[in-house]
């Protein structure tokens, strides 16, 4: 079920920390991604599906995944994406600066909550 | 980019894949996104024509993205090419220079020249004004042109090395526009005639930029291929695509499964070709049903379209597991390849 009609906006470098997440649940190809990222986040997030393949090609030349040709459900061939280890450890790194940023965010509302 | 990152990747093995690999990989990895998200939207009830529509909204500019990733995986080769255009302008330069010393010096010690040179200045006046009416003409056609924009046709023809025309030669055409800013790609396939010659007819945007790739290919000749973009077309009708075919070598592949039994069934694609002398040739795995092969009761299938030394790349579609890219060299002595699975395409 929806939680929201608008679509939410991406904070600047949480796309590539969601795609590696994604990705922990096995090899997929882009349309796959982002149908799971939509899916996952209850239909909140709806980024862009273009913007999802820059992000791909350069975290792929980071060596954060990989990329082969396969076949589709639909007998068609396909480009798949797999995490590797680089990206394993990028995504602890994305996910503990992601808690820290979040936490002190949450710090700044709740002391201007006290204050108002 | 980290500093540590940016050396590992000007130092790293450079991507094997030519600019053009490249490109059709990002054009084809697109195509199937939008082509996939059309389909589970009919399937959701929606209308064809909607669905495309809402596709391309959800999906934002094909262009855009296309080129981001381009820039991201082309990168590299760009700022060499821009290093090379900068030593080419500057060289062009120093050479121009070189030239108008030499013209001051000329003209400072041939006072007896001058009159001829008067004469030559009268003729270059006449050459300008002829010039300035044919950009008159040109451009009244180029009016004329975007007025009647009708598609032109594509022809060409196919001869053996010798100039014998070659008859039914398999011509695969992949065909990239971008109507209305948005990118198309379209396959179509037509087979020359008894005279070698191949036409196909009214196609090509008269007033757009595009770009083919077309692939000559028949049974005991060496396939080629040509990849041309047009970022501006000019009012001139087409050049014609002129094919010369080398005698191929017969070349065996047959598929073992682990236990080595004999793989029936495997579709077989030629999808590329390095030449010894450093051509490369593409058939695009879109529109490649044509020439598709496929394995018999031993598991075998016999190539006839490359030449004894040239790098085979091919597509390989096996029965209950996701297709393979394989590349190997055709070896000079031997005629025959086997490739068993999973073992031989995990390497």
């Amino acid at each position: 079920m929806p939680k929201k009609e608008t679509k939410a906006k991406l904070f600047q470098g949480s796309l590539d920390m969601l795609i590696l997440k994604t990705l922990t649940n096995g090899s997929m190809h882009g349309y796959s991604i982002t149908r799971h990222i939509f899916e996952a986040s209850e239909e909140f997030i709806n980024v862009e599906e273009g913007s999802l393949y820059p992000a791909l090609h350069r975290m792929a030349r980071k060596g954060w995944i990989e990329s082969s040709w396969g076949t589709s459900d639909s007998n068609r061939r396909a480009k798949f994406y797999k995490l590797t280890q680089k990206g394993k450890k990028q995504l602890k790194v994305e996910q503990a600066a992601w808690l820290n940023m979040n936490s002190a965010i949450n710090q700044i509302l709740d002391f201007r909550l006290a204050k108002g | 980019m980290k500093i540590n990152e940016l050396l590992i990747s000007w130092f790293s093995f450079p991507d094997q894949r030519s600019a053009s690999e490249i490109e059709y990989e990002i054009d084809e990895e697109l195509q199937f996104h939008l082509e996939l998200s059309i389909e589970e939207k009919i399937k959701q009830g929606i209308p064809k024509e909607t669905a495309e529509k809402e596709a391309i909204e959800q999906f934002g500019s094909v262009n855009q993205y296309s080129n981001e990733c381009r820039l991201v995986d082309l990168g590299d080769r760009i700022m060499i090419n821009r290093f090379l255009a900068a030593g080419v302008i500057g060289l062009s330069l120093l050479v121009g220079y070189l030239v108008f010393e030499t013209q001051q010096m000329k003209n400072s010690q041939m006072t007896l020249l001058d009159k001829l040179s008067k004469q030559q200045e009268n003729f270059e006046e006449i050459q300008k004004d002829q010039k300035l009416l044919l950009t008159n003409i040109s451009s009244q056609q180029e009016v004329l042109d975007k007025l009647t924009p009708e598609k032109k046709t594509l022809s060409g023809s196919v001869s053996t090395t010798d100039g014998t025309p070659l008859d039914n030669v398999k011509i695969l055409l992949i065909l990239k526009t971008w109507p209305n800013n948005r990118y198309r790609q379209q396959n179509f396939h037509v087979v020359s005639n008894d005279k070698g010659i191949f036409e196909f007819d009214k196609l090509i945007p008269s007033n757009d930029r595009y770009a083919i790739n077309i692939t000559a290919l028949k049974d005991g000749y060496v396939f080629k291929s040509v990849y041309q973009y047009i970022e501006h077309r000019d009012s001139e009708s087409i050049k014609p695509i002129k094919f010369k075919l080398n005698k191929s070598n017969k070349f065996t592949l047959q598929f073992l499964d682990s236990s080595g039994t004999p793989i029936n069934g495997v579709k077989v694609t030629p999808s590329g070709r390095g030449s010894k002398t450093g051509e490369e040739h593409l058939i695009y795995f879109q529109g490649s049903n044509p020439i598709r092969l496929t394995s018999d009761v031993k598991g075998e299938v016999t190539l006839n379209c490359f030449a004894k030394g040239d790098g085979a790349r091919l597509n390989l579609q096996i029965p209950g597991i996701k297709t393979k890219g394989i590349i190997f060299q055709i070896p000079e002595t031997e005629n025959r390849k086997i490739i068993k699975f999973p073992d031989d395409t995990n390497s």
